[in-house]
């Protein structure tokens, strides 16, 4: 369903990224790991097309996402690192807002539903420039929940979650799983990864160092890379 | 539905944030004192110099406005919520024109009243045709300044690029709406200042056609 041909990526005239291709199939489960600042969370962003590649292509359902319209492109969820909404609004206009651009009438009472099992719903209508880290965290997942979406590629899962917030998190990702949702995770924490994911995906020195199913995987290995 | 859907966002986040039109308002307001009281002039001085300094307090105005519309798009990285979305980047940019047109015109309707008063300023009866003029001109400015702060906002020093590339290509535009602001102020038949509304109205069709087209790639990292 994402077949990704010949990526490259610079900034400032230095390499992130070189020749990367990969494909991703209906219902897999991506980790893409590797070290802090190898090109991660850009990989990503091109995938989700915020950044452009400086050459290479990607097809979402066979549509060029560069060329073709901007309704190729849906059913494609991005979730960044950073928090991707806007800190002057409340959580509940954020989430209306955020499924009306994906296309998705929902009704009030369902967003306030979400934001419940979230344990956000006493704080909708604060702006969510005074809510914690953890909190907008937990509202990337109210997101992911209430979008229809078909590929999520997602940064960083569990940033700053505590443990009642990441178990949350995990039920979600469970759920998802159970769907045969297809996501692309890029994460810090192999064995989580080897756990949940079915491929690993390791990018070092701008390439992708391999790409194998997790239960053909080793982590000693992957530890022994990510030192 | 989309266009209403992100217009509504902008006027939704300017609503709450309330950082885009008081500061337009305040610093127009002080600009205009700062004419008032330095220059001390009479009526007819300040009949003949009035439809420049506006278009001047418009102009600065409204490079605040954009400045504040797109820094609020960088705030925790939101403008990828947009971005990442199924939205053809170019309604994404004559959303960004048309809800700062109409931010904009929200802060000239606070400040024209002001500059009236302390300009000693008579104004002629037919002033629905100054409205039109403002609404052209606004739009025109709007147009350019989505365009160079799309170019800009991923820019290193972003706040200083927008006044160097704005200024320069607004200018055009803001010399016809002086002009038929001037003629308008003098009591001229339209017909003989209508070849200046005809090319603002051109500069607004061009920016708003240009924009559309490239907003694509100029939003892209």
């Amino acid at each position: 369903m994402y077949t990704i041909n010949n990526i490259y990526k610079s900034f400032y005239h230095r390499a992130i990224l070189e020749d990367i291709s990969f494909k991703v199939n209906q219902g897999d489960m991506i980790a893409l790991l590797g070290k802090n600042g190898i090109g991660k969370s850009t990989l990503l962003r091109i995938l989700g097309k915020i950044s452009q590649p400086d050459k290479g292509t990607i097809l979402y359902n066979d549509a060029n996402i560069y060329k073709e319209k901007a309704i190729a492109r849906k059913g494609i969820l991005y979730l960044g690192h950073d928090v991707g909404l806007y800190p002057s609004l409340s959580a509940l206009d954020n989430l209306k807002f955020a499924c009306a651009i994906h296309g998705k009438k929902n009704k009030d009472s369902s967003i306030i539903s979400t934001l419940n099992q979230l344990g956000l719903s006493n704080r909708m209508n604060d702006q969510i420039q005074i809510f914690s880290k953890g909190m907008l965290q937990s509202l990337k997942y109210a997101l992911a929940d209430l979008i229809e979406w078909n590929i999520l590629f997602f940064d960083e899962p569990f940033s700053y979650l505590d443990l009642k917030g990441r178990k949350s998190a995990q039920d979600y990702i469970d759920k998802w799983i159970e769907n045969s949702k297809t996501m692309i995770f890029a994460t810090h924490d192999p064995q989580w990864s080897l756990l949940y994911c079915s491929r690993l995906l390791l990018l070092d020195n701008r390439k992708i160092l391999f790409d194998q199913k997790t239960n053909d995987i080793d982590i000693n290995k992957i530890v022994k890379i990510l030192r | 539905m989309m266009f209403y859907t992100l217009v509504r966002k902008d006027l939704l986040l300017e609503f709450r944030a309330k950082e885009i039109i008081i500061p337009m308002f305040a610093f127009g307001l002080a600009i205009i004192m700062i004419f008032a009281l330095s220059f001390n002039a009479s009526q007819a001085i300040n009949h003949a110099f009035s439809p420049g300094l506006l278009w001047i307090i418009i102009l600065f105005i409204s490079s605040l406005g954009l400045n504040r519309m797109f820094v609020l798009e960088k705030e925790f990285d939101a403008f990828t919520l947009t971005l990442a979305a199924p939205v053809d980047r170019g309604i994404i940019f004559l959303s960004k024109a048309i809800s700062g047109t109409i931010l904009l015109l929200i802060a000239e309707i606070l400040i024209i009243p002001p500059f009236i008063i302390f300009m000693n300023l008579t104004i002629p009866s037919d002033w629905h045709i100054m409205v039109l003029i403002l609404l052209i001109g606004d739009l025109g400015i709007m147009s350019i300044g989505a365009i160079v702060s799309g170019l800009s906002m991923r820019a290193k020093l972003s706040e200083m690029l927008l006044p160097i590339l704005f200024f320069p290509l607004v200018s055009p535009h803001i010399i016809a709406c002086v002009k038929s602001t001037n003629y308008w102020f003098k009591g001229l038949s339209f017909i003989n200042w209508q070849s200046w509304i005809f090319l603002m109205i051109s500069f607004v069709l061009v920016f708003f056609l240009l924009g559309f087209m490239i907003f694509e790639y100029i939003t892209e990292e």
